[in-house]
Parts: structure tokens; C-alpha cells; sequence
């Protein structure tokens, strides 16, 4: 038997030579499972890179040559986002899709090549054989909280890389991604493998940011306005969250490894931390900084529908389709209290200092005495389910459902305003500054003016590739 | 003979045959076509044409790739592929050739130009049965986080759960083929079952379709299945390697017929014979019989396929029939190339037929005397003297007593009072002859005092509503609805509905205690629904398959025993039918008895089917009906087996070898000794088949596996054990019927000689007389006289320990 083995093996290998050699059409070889400096990258570096980039010439500060110079980066800092292909300037650069395309002359990159790359930065950039890859280190500045307005004038997007939506499409689908800025006039809607960002009052359409790990379930901007974080990816395959800086567009974490959607997450309002959740039922914690899991938590007997953070950064809530919600101490990760009421599925959590409000599948808003553990009130607001709740800035809140409705609320249940239906079930609502904003299970998202009693003033073009409003 | 030698010759044959005659080796003498017309109703339909050739030995060929076809008017209609489409308005005739033989179908085309709309009921709910998404995901509480409707009972809910239950996750509208709908099913995203269709298959391409139109649900006025035919209805094959493609048409509930094959769902019962390709397409393999079903929205439906070796020589003699029984069974057999073992000798069928019709073994002159009878119509005689017997009436009360559960329990307040009661009912009701389905009607509707009417006692014994309803479904009709409660069931077409709604009916019974402490009163409390366990909705009555009748004002359980009673209910009659024939033939044709389900077929339909219109033409009275299948040849068959039958478990070939059951082990044992009937705490007498209370036991009975009827399954079990070969060889019973009997003493003490006593014993336990090796085997024990009475003691426990006695054969 092992005689007959060992006598195979080299045999197996010719046949595979002469596979590939009578292979006519272009095609990329399989890419080994670990890609390595050490093995991949330098050969390939000393064929394309290194005449210019070797330690004595050092074009633009950098230098391929070796390992840590790599990871070092250029005068312009770092070349290499670990873990992120598409947000690493060195990928960019040889993949043509960001000036300077390099090499600069002669032939380019073939696309064997390029995969490697690309997966030997996913891949972490592993220096060899035996090395785990290069730590993460995410440009995520640690915050102060503050349930203070910030000073300043708030972020907003200004000359995004991306202008127009990444894809023009002729239909558009369900709403599920919708988020206000706590503080500018800034709204942001989930699209197919893109997030945008509308002025709330213009609703002139002010960047978009790519999200090719797949669909956004949810979006979150972060406490002080300044980073927008989306949740979501490949149904039944992958998960993912990202975080870019609100002001620049730039991607400064990508969190996560899920083997489902992500279908809730939130960033704690000190930034460093981002919990999320899905499918899996596990909640996970993950620190921004290094993207390392910091804890997993199972406790949700059925899909994490909703996460939140209190503005305060004390507590974190997590909700599930099976009704249950839980309180977490944020830091520590130890369970708080646990609130029961809904029978049926949690759509949405929002949270004001020591106040959490939920939205069932019910119908019911529940808003929620976290120190005490108990419901302070209750009410009914949508027939047939109720998909969202968020709180304003100001206290009050914004709901809507499966009546096609929107509707807005002070915290004593009392109705301020009700929309006009939308065509359909309302999945997703935000209130920004005057501006109502909602969106509907046929992906139609208007804009209703506070001041107009409910009356839908706007649709904003979430799916052409115009970039310009329409009236 | 002849067959033994052709079966060893077969496969020499086979080669030759192969090598010279490539085609058939039997005339084709038959050719039909399948559907037997075609209509085509709009731009997209079709309609596949299968034609069968039968051979004059009884075979099927599918010629269809080697046929000829032509329409009469070609611009109506075109054929290709097998398949005709439409092209214009009209009707034409299409002609089928095949060598000498011809057929031809009539074709219609109507609307050639209209394109319908996508369907989400009949166009994309197939798919999902098709791709078997509804199995997994038809889980009560679905599949990873996603539920459908088992087997699509429900497309209203799927549609919701689809597109609505969950916004944003299965269906993706703008990008249809990034939906995860479509990602599971072809492979691109990982998925617990598998992959399912390949992207760009037809069955993609339809759900892309649905979904690119904005994935709508139907407008309510959307036709409905109303029923799918599978053809041809039944098939014998040659193996291995023969295919047959199958042809399934649905039909809707605006008259019209379609074609739905291509996305039918197919299983074989048994791969082995016949393997189902997803298409359709059977590809016979060993020899064997193979139930194929096609399954299309709520209906499944089945074809019996029977597969055989190629250029089987096989002789079928002239086997006599007695009656329309032997006439199905034969049919069968022949079908299957299989021969009947020869009838059985006078004295094996008089201990079976003494044995099945009063439990009771001959008495030992009643052996010799039918021995010697010469009329020919003897067995017939016997058979109408035994039905008159009261043993007969305590047999059935005892299998009823069993299917109704009659058992003391402390703890649940019945004594032993009314089920003495209740015994004694159930036996004055078969004494009367009073028919089966009245009996039924009478438990089922029963009101009142439990002591004045026993039949009542049917609700005491079970308070449940859910107990009651599975109990009674599985000793009424030979259904587990079990399975419906928590889930749809997983190998029927029992859903949730039809469980919550057969329980409605038992939603109502009122019961209060009456004078005295053992008495219960039941009555009709008019309050109490059943409801259905996701949503809470009031589920009304409805009856299993069935509809939901009107029960206002009424006393539901009598509206049900009306339907019960009915000598149309679909299940009732062929249920006691196949009941009572498993009881003479110790095998259902549904088998076990009480599993009737589409996925467990009858073996011989055209029997069942028979034996269900006997019963309802027989007014119900299984005492004709017993005679009409103890008379049978099917009945008085050999246990024997030839070489064509060995193999055969399920056709009624030979007969079947059982053990006898508890009671009538114990009353046999009894008997063969002569010993007094004393046992349980009876009174003197009184023989184990007549104790009304399951919980009067024994360590025998137990062992032997007697019914503890707890619950409705719980027949009794006759499989072997080592306590019980054990407790027979060293336990005491035996022993103390021996001794307590003292046969032996008694007759050495009349001065009969030892070898007629060994003729006695032999005739009290076995039924016969020893044989010769057996008398000089025996003669040596008897040279010496102080030892003649011990070594009769001991030919009498070996006699009790043979299989020959324990065993019915």
C-alpha cells in the first residue's frame, strides 16, 4: 500500500502540469490557502516593485524590500489596511483602480497576481509559513462621551471618493438600513452593496460609500456624529461591519468575520467597541482598534434582531426574534436585567440615558425603566407590527410598521404626527432635524416635513444612478 | 420443476439472447399512449407523450424515443422532443407509430398567443416542492431560522414568509439573483441542505422570473390544483437498466390540464428496483416491486411498479380460485412472476382455522374425525361451525378490548366496575352481530351514565381531547395523527388543521361523576374549541382528508359517527377490512394495520379495495367477511414455500407462520394439559382471552407479550424473546399445567397403553398424530415400565416447547 502511494504522487503532479499546460483560456490558478511574504509576495514584489521601491531608491518613502518595511508604509503612511484588499492603498494602486496605478511602466499586475494580494492582505499579511499576520490597527480614536451636543460645527461628508451610487439598478428593494445623525443634517440609506448619505434638508445625495461585503442591514451613526458604522453581508454566508469617518469617507475598520449577516450592531459611544449580531444568535464584541473579538455571548434563543447602546455608554441592549431583550453592563459584558413582554419578535431598540424603547412585532412600543428592569409604558402603534423605533437627540420618538405608517411620539405614547401611508409596510424611519424619514418595503424612501403635518415632500433616488434630486 | 430448471438456466439464456436478438424477445402486442389527448392552453404549455408497449408476456417497454409522430394538421401543433406545443388556435390529431403498431391522440390548442402571467401557486409553490425546500423548512418551527408550509399546504403563509415575514433577507428585488432564495438553493451561499437546483436550471429560472416580476402573490381568483394523475397507473418491468419515463398532469379547477412533469417531485419506495430520476424517468434495477410517487401541491399520488429479470422463464399453473380474493392475489403474483406454495393438509388448516376463528385448539377427536371426514366441502363446513362459536365472539371482544384500551388504573379513578362493563358490552355487541360500523358509531357518539351505557366509557378511559382524537383516529381509520400536533406530518398529508380539526370534534365532551364513586356521565357539554397552536385560531371541526361539516347545534361526536358510520368514509371500511384480513393472514395489506399513510401503500390496492367494498356490501359484519377470506385459497395456503415465493414477505404467496398471542398461548397450554382454567384470579373457567382488564397479568402473559393497552399502538406483541424461550423450557407455567392437569396419571390409570397416550398428547398440542420416526423413537422410553409415566411427562413439556405447537402455521 505505501509503496503504491509514495509511487503516485509524483505521477499526480505531472498530470497536473500537463492539465494546466493544455489549458487554452486565461484563468487564475488557485491561490494557495496561506498566502506569505516570505513564499508569495516577495518573489512577486522582486519581479514588479522593488527597482523602485528597494531600500536605497525608496520612491515615495517606501520600501518592499522586507517585511516590516512593508508593513512601515511610505511618506504617506501606511500602504496597507490588514485584513481590508479593497481599502489597502497598495492594492489599489497596482489594481489601477486608484492613482498612482503601479507599476508605473511596463507590464501590469495579471490577475494571479493581483489575487494573491489581495488575499495575503485578507489574510492579515502573514510574513511566513509560521506567522499569524500582521496585527490590526485600525485608526479608531477612542471618544469622550458626552450627552452633550459636541462643539463645532457637526460632521458632514465632504468630497467623498464616491459620488454617484456604485450601482445603477431599474428596481429597488426593501428598506432595511436607515440612520439620522444625531447631530447633522445628515441622513444615511442602506442600498445594494453601498451606503448613501442625503442632506436631511436638501436631500441632495452627498456621498456614497462602498460596502462590497453585501447588503446593509443596519447602520449606526456613532455618538458624537463623527463615524457612521454598517452592519450586513452575504445572506447565509458572510458578516461583516464596517466604520468610516463621516467628514472624509474613509474606511477606518472592518469588523468581523460572521458566517451570516449581520443583522444588528452598534458602536459604543467610547468607540471602542462594536457589538453585533444575527443568525447565529451570538453576540460578539469586538474592539475597534485591533478588530480582535473581545467576548461571545450566548444568551438569544433565536436571531439578534436589534442592538443599542446607551448614550451614556453604561449599558448595551440586544434583542431577539423570539421576544427576548437583554441589558448588558457595557464594559464588563455582564448581564444586567433582562426584559420580557414581547411575545413575538423585536424589530428595534433605541436608548436615552437609563430609557430603552422597543419596538414588537406585536404592534407595541415598550418603553423600558432599565435601572428597575421594569415597562414605565406601553402602547400599541402599529397594527400588524411594529418594525422600528429611534430616539431623537430631543427625546422624542419616531416609529413605524406594518400599517405603512410613520409616526412620531412624545415618551408618554402621546401621537405628534402620523405620515400618510407609504405604499407599503414601513420598515424604517428617522426623524432629522424637521425631516421625517422613511422608508418602505418596496425600497421607496420619502421625506415628510414635520412642519407639513405628515405629507410626503420628497422621494430621495436611493437607486438611480443620478445623483440629483428629483422633484 | 420447470421452474427450477429454466431459473438456472436463465442466465445462460440471458447471454445468448443478448447476443443475437437484440430487440424484443417477446411480441408486442399492445401499444398505448399517454395522455390519452392533449389540450394546450396557452403560449407556454406542452405536453410530454409518453408511449407504452406491452409485451405478450404481460412486460412494458417505453418506445416513445423510437416513435414516429405526425400531427394531421401541422400548422395547429408541433411535436418536438416527444413533447407537442401549441401554435395556433384549432384542434388537430396527432398520430403515434412504432414498427406495426399505431395510435393516435386528439390534440387542442387554444389562446397559442397568450403568455400568463407568473403564478406564485402554480408555477413558483412547485419549485419548492420540487427543490424539496417546504421538507426541511415545512418543520413546525422551520429550518435554520426559516419556515415554509410542509409540503406548501399553506402559500398564502409562504408567500408571506418569503417576502414579508422578514424584509430584506430571502428576497432581494432590486439584484433577484443575489436573493438569498436563490443563493441557498444553487450553491452560492453554504446551505444546510445542500444544493438544491443549478443556476440557470428551469427550476431557477422560474423563481428569477417570479422574483424579477416583484415576487407578487396571486390575485385570489387564481385557478386551483384540484388533482395530478400519474401515468400510466401501473408498470412491469424488465431489470436492470430499463428505463420508463413517467408523465404527471395536473388538473385545475377551471377544467383545464396541464402537463406538470418536469416539476413534479419523484420517490421511490424502493430504489433498489426501480431508482426515480428528478425528471421522472424510472431506471429499473433488481428484481422487486417498487411503489413510485409523484407529488404536486396536496397530492401524492402513486403507481405500483414491478420489476423483473430479463427473459424470466416462468410457468403459471392452473392455481384454483375460490373467489374474487384469489382471483386480486393471483393477479398480483403473476405480475411478480411468482407462484402460490400449494393449500396446506387437512389438519394444518384445521389447528390454523380453529386457532384464527376462536383461539382455541381442536380437541383431539375433533382431529381424528376431520381426518377421516371425506366430504369435500368439509373445510367450508368447519369454517361456518367455527364462525357460530362463542369462542369466536370472545376473540374479536378481545381484539377490540385491546384497540380500546381496556385497562383499570387507580390513579385515574377507573375500576374495575365499568370495564367489566364495557367488556361485557363490546361482547353482547358482537354476539348480536350488530355491525362494525354501528359499534364504532355508538362509542363514538356515546352519552350517559357509563354504567347504564358502557359504551360511554370510551371518554372515561381517556380525558385528553388530544388522546382521545389520535386514539380514535388510529383505531377508526389507521391513522397517526400524532405527528400533526406539534408539526405537519413529515410522510402524509396530515397537517396541523386536519389534527386540530379532527380533535374539535372531541373538544366538547362533558364529563361529571355520578352516585356512585366508580360512575362517570358523560354528556355533550356544547363548549370548547380547539385551537390551533400557532396563532390560537378556533379550528373547527373537519373531517381527516375531508370536509368540515356543519355542527351547529349538534352533538359533534354524533355528527362524527354519522361520518364514521357513513358506507362511504374513505377510511373507516377499507381500515376494519385490512383489520380483519392482517388478523387471518397475520399481515396487513397496509402494514402495520395502524399506519395508514400515502407513503405506506397497500400491497395489493386492488385487494384492499375490494376487501373495503365486501365489508360495506356485507353490511359491515366481519363474521361474513371472514368467511369469505377463510374460504379462500389465499387463506388455506401451505406455510411451505417454493422457489419463486421464498424471497416473498408481502403478497399473500404462502402462508405466514405467527406465534400465537398471549391469552391463547396460555389457554392452549391449558388445554393440551388438561389442566383446570384457574388463573388471574378468575373465576374457575374462565380462560385468558376472556379477562376483561389488562391489568389482570401474569408473568406468561407479560411475557409473552400481552397488550398493557396504555396505548392504541400497543397490540400484542408477538415477537420472540429469550425469556420467553426460557420461561417455556424452565418456568413454571408449564410445569404446573402439567401437574395440575395430570393427563399422564389419568390415562395410564384408564390402562390405555403408552402409545396411545403419545397419540393423545400429540393430538391435544400439535394437532396430529406422531409419525413414524417419531413412534420408534419413542418406542425405547417405553420398554420399561416404572419409567413409561416420566418419560410421558417429559414427552409433553417437549411437545409444549416445539415451535410446531407454539407457532400458528
Amino acid at each position: 500500500m505505501n509503496r503504491g502511494y509514495t509511487s503516485h504522487r509524483p505521477l499526480t503532479a505531472l498530470c497536473i502540469g500537463l492539465v494546466s499546460l493544455g489549458m487554452t483560456f486565461p484563468t487564475i490558478a488557485a491561490v494557495p490557502d496561506k498566502v506569505t511574504y516570505d513564499d508569495h509576495i516577495l518573489p512577486l514584489f522582486q519581479n514588479a516593485c522593488l527597482n523602485c521601491h528597494n531600500p536605497d531608491k525608496k520612491k515615495a518613502g517606501l520600501d518592499l524590500s522586507t517585511y516590516p518595511a512593508t508593513l512601515a508604509g511610505s511618506d504617506n503612511g501606511k500602504v496597507m489596511q490588514v485584513g481590508d484588499a479593497a481599502a489597502s492603498l497598495l492594492f489599489k494602486c497596482v489594481k489601477g483602480s486608484e492613482e498612482p496605478v503601479m507599476p508605473p511602466k511596463g507590464d501590469r499586475l495579471n490577475a494571479n497576481e493581483l489575487a494573491l494580494i489581495e488575499k495575503w492582505i485578507a489574510l492579515r499579511a502573514p510574513e511566513s509559513m509560521a506567522s499569524k499576520g500582521a496585527p490590526v490597527s485600525n485608526a479608531v480614536a477612542s471618544a469622550a462621551v458626552s450627552l452633550e451636543r459636541p462643539s463645532g460645527p457637526p460632521p458632514m461628508p465632504q468630497n467623498y471618493a464616491q459620488q454617484e451610487p456604485l450601482r445603477s439598478l431599474t428596481r429597488t428593494n426593501a428598506l432595511v438600513a436607515l440612520a439620522a445623525s444625531p447631530w447633522a443634517p445628515l441622513t444615511a440609506v442602506g442600498g445594494q452593496k453601498q451606503v448613501m448619505l442625503f442632506h436631511s434638508d436638501t436631500f441632495e445625495l452627498l456621498g456614497v460609500l462602498p460596502f462590497p461585503e453585501g447588503l446593509p442591514t443596519t447602520l449606526r451613526f456613532s455618538r458624537n456624529g463623527q463615524l457612521l458604522l454598517a452592519g450586513g453581508g452575504l445572506g447565509g454566508k458572510s458578516g461583516k461591519v464596517a466604520l468610516w469617518k463621516v467628514e472624509t469617507g474613509e474606511r477606518i475598520a472592518t469588523i468581523g468575520n460572521e458566517v451570516d449577516q449581520v443583522l444588528a450592531a452598534d458602536l459604543s459611544p467610547n468607540q471602542t467597541t462594536v457589538l453585533l449580531g444575527g443568525p447565529t444568535r451570538i453576540l460578539k464584541f469586538y474592539n475597534t482598534k485591533d478588530g480582535k473579538l473581545i467576548r461571545s455571548v450566548k444568551k438569544h434563543t433565536d436571531w439578534v434582531t436589534a442592538i443599542s447602546y446607551s448614550p451614556d455608554g453604561a449599558f448595551v441592549a440586544s434583542a431577539d426574534r423570539a421576544g427576548g431583550i437583554t441589558v448588558w453592563e457595557a464594559d464588563s459584558g455582564a448581564e444586567a436585567v433582562t426584559l420580557p413582554g414581547h411575545k413575538t419578535a423585536v424589530n428595534g431598540l433605541s436608548f436615552l440615558p437609563g430609557l430603552l424603547a422597543s419596538a414588537g412585532q406585536d404592534g407595541t412600543v415598550v418603553l423600558w425603566d432599565v435601572m428597575e428592569g421594569k415597562e414605565r409604558k406601553k402602547w400599541a402603534a402599529h397594527a400588524g407590527g411594529c418594525e422600528s423605533v429611534d430616539f431623537t437627540p430631543d427625546g422624542r420618538i419616531v416609529t413605524c410598521g406594518r400599517d405603512k405608517l410613520a409616526k412620531v411620539w412624545d415618551q408618554n405614547g402621546k401621537l405628534i404626527l402620523t405620515t400618510q401611508p407609504l405604499p407599503e409596510i414601513a420598515l424604517r424611519a428617522v426623524l432629522s432635524g424637521d425631516s421625517l424619514i422613511a422608508g418602505d418595503w418596496t425600497g421607496l424612501v420619502k421625506a415628510f416635513l414635520m412642519a407639513d403635518g405628515g405629507k410626503p415632500v420628497f422621494e430621495l433616488p436611493t437607486n438611480t444612478a443620478s445623483s440629483q434630486a428629483k422633484n | 420443476m420447470n421452474l427450477t430448471v429454466s431459473r438456472s438456466l436463465s442466465p445462460l439464456l440471458l447471454g445468448v439472447a443478448a447476443a443475437l436478438v437484440p430487440s424484443l424477445s417477446h411480441a408486442a402486442t399492445k401499444l398505448d399512449v399517454f395522455p390519452e389527448a392533449a389540450h394546450l392552453h396557452h403560449k407556454k404549455d406542452s405536453q410530454g407523450i409518453v408511449v407504452r408497449i406491452t409485451k405478450d408476456d404481460g412486460t412494458h417497454l417505453d418506445v416513445t424515443a423510437d416513435c414516429q409522430f405526425s400531427l394531421e394538421d401541422p400548422s395547429k401543433a408541433k411535436v418536438d422532443k416527444q413533447t407537442i406545443l401549441p401554435q395556433a388556435e384549432g384542434s388537430t390529431k396527432l398520430k403515434i407509430q412504432w414498427q406495426q403498431l399505431s395510435a393516435t391522440i386528439p390534440v387542442t390548442v387554444s389562446n397559442p398567443q397568450l403568455e400568463p402571467p407568473i403564478s406564485f401557486r402554480n408555477d413558483v409553490m412547485p419549485v419548492l416542492m420540487k427543490a424539496e425546500c417546504n421538507r426541511c423548512h415545512g418543520a413546525a418551527r422551520g429550518q435554520d431560522g426559516f419556515r415554509l408550509s410542509l409540503w406548501g399546504f399553506d402559500p398564502e403563509g409562504d408567500h408571506f414568509r418569503i417576502t414579508k415575514e422578514f424584509p430584506g433577507r430571502r428576497v432581494n428585488l432590486a439584484v433577484p439573483e443575489e436573493s438569498m432564495l436563490l443563493t441557498k438553493a444553487d450553491g452560492e451561499a453554504p446551505h444546510t441542505g445542500g444544493k438544491k437546483f443549478e443556476k440557470g436550471s428551469p427550476l431557477y429560472k422560474t423563481l428569477l422570473q417570479w422574483l424579477e416580476a416583484g415576487a407578487p402573490n396571486d390575485a385570489s381568483e387564481v385557478k386551483k390544483i384540484t388533482g395530478i394523475e400519474v401515468m400510466p397507473t401501473s408498470l412491469v418491468l424488465e431489470g436492470p437498466g430499463q428505463n420508463f419515463r413517467l408523465s404527471v398532469r395536473a388538473s385545475y379547477s377551471d377544467g383545464s390540464k396541464h402537463d406538470v412533469t418536469s416539476t413534479a417531485l419523484f420517490l421511490s419506495s424502493n430504489e433498489g428496483s426501480a431508482k426515480i430520476s428528478p425528471e421522472g424517468s424510472i431506471q429499473t434495477g433488481q428484481r422487486g416491486e417498487a411503489f413510485v410517487m409523484a407529488r404536486y401541491g396536496a397530492f401524492t399520488v402513486g403507481i405500483p411498479v414491478v420489476v423483473l429479470p430479463k427473459n424470466l422463464k416462468f410457468d403459471w399453473p392452473k392455481v384454483p380460485e375460490r373467489n374474487e380474493i384469489d382471483k386480486l392475489v393471483h393477479q398480483k403474483l403473476y405480475d411478480l412472476r411468482i407462484n402460490p406454495s400449494d393449500r396446506c393438509d387437512d389438519l394444518t388448516f384445521l389447528r390454523r382455522v380453529f386457532l384464527d376463528l376462536t383461539g382455541t385448539l381442536p380437541p383431539a377427536d375433533r382431529v381424528q374425525s376431520f381426518a377421516a371426514d371425506t366430504n369435500p366441502s368439509k373445510r367450508d363446513q368447519l369454517i361456518d361451525e367455527l364462525l357460530a362459536r362463542p369462542e369466536f365472539v370472545d376473540l374479536w371482544t378481545l381484539k377490540w378490548s385491546d384497540l380500546l384500551q381496556l385497562h383499570t388504573d387507580v390513579v385515574k379513578d377507573i375500576y374495575y366496575k365499568p370495564i367489566h362493563l364495557y367488556h361485557s358490552w363490546i361482547r353482547d355487541q358482537i354476539l348480536a352481530g350488530v355491525p362494525i360500523n354501528q359499534l364504532a358509531a355508538k362509542l363514538v357518539g356515546a352519552n350517559g351514565s357509563i354504567f347504564e351505557n358502557p359504551a360511554a366509557t370510551f371518554y372515561h378511559l381517556e380525558n385528553d381531547p388530544i388522546r382521545v382524537s389520535e386514539d380514535a383516529a388510529q383505531a377508526f381509520l389507521g391513522i397517526r395523527l400524532q405527528c400533526a400536533q406539534c408539526h405537519n406530518h413529515p410522510f402524509d398529508r396530515w397537517t396541523m388543521d386536519d389534527y386540530r380539526g379532527f380533535m374539535a370534534f372531541f373538544m366538547q365532551v362533558g364529563r361529571k361523576p355520578g352516585e356512585d364513586p366508580r360512575e362517570r356521565i358523560i354528556y355533550d357539554a356544547r363548549g370548547g374549541e380547539a385551537k390551533h397552536p400557532v396563532g390560537d385560531r378556533v379550528v373547527p371541526p373537519k373531517f381527516p382528508g375531508g370536509d368540515v361539516p356543519d355542527v351547529k347545534e349538534k352533538d359533534r361526536r354524533q355528527v362524527l359517527a354519522d361520518w364514521l358510520a357513513a358506507p362511504d368514509n374513505p377510511w373507516f371500511g377499507r381500515h376494519i377490512a385490512n383489520l380483519v384480513w392482517a388478523h387471518f393472514m397475520g399481515l396487513g395489506i397496509v402494514d402495520p394495520v395502524d399506519d395508514v399513510r400515502v407513503s405506506n401503500p397497500p400491497s395489493n390496492k386492488p385487494l384492499l379495495d375490494h376487501l373495503a367494498q365486501r365489508l360495506v356490501a356485507l353490511n359491515f359484519d366481519i363474521r361474513k367477511l371472514a368467511r369469505e377470506i377463510c374460504i379462500s385459497e389465499a387463506y388455506q395456503r401451505s406455510t411451505r414455500s417454493n422457489p419463486s415465493n421464498e424471497l416473498d414477505t408481502r403478497n399473500f404467496a404462502k402462508a405466514t407462520v405467527r406465534r400465537m398471542r398471549a391469552e391463547v398461548l396460555l389457554d392452549s397450554i391449558g388445554t393440551a394439559t388438561a389442566a383446570p382454567m384457574n388463573h388471574l384470579a378468575m373465576p374457575v373457567g374462565m380462560r385468558a382471552v376472556e379477562v376483561a382488564d389488562a391489568k389482570k397479568t401474569n408473568y406468561f402473559l407479560t411475557t409473552f407479550g400481552r397488550s398493557k393497552r396504555e396505548n392504541v399502538c400497543a397490540r400484542d406483541e408477538v415477537s420472540p424473546t429469550l425469556s420467553q424461550a426460557l420461561h417455556l423450557l424452565t418456568g413454571d407455567t408449564i410445569e404446573t399445567k402439567i401437574t395440575s392437569g395430570a393427563l399422564v396419571d389419568k390415562l395410564l390409570k384408564e390402562g390405555k397403553a403408552p402409545q396411545d397416550i403419545v397419540k393423545e398428547l400429540f393430538l391435544r398440542s400439535v394437532s396430529r398424530l406422531p409419525d413414524d420416526q417419531e413412534t420408534s423413537a419413542l418406542e425405547p422410553y417405553f420398554s420399561d415400565k416404572e419409567q413409561t409415566k416420566a418419560a410421558l411427562i417429559d414427552l409433553q413439556w417437549a411437545l409444549l416447547n416445539s415451535k410446531e405447537f407454539i407457532f400458528n402455521h
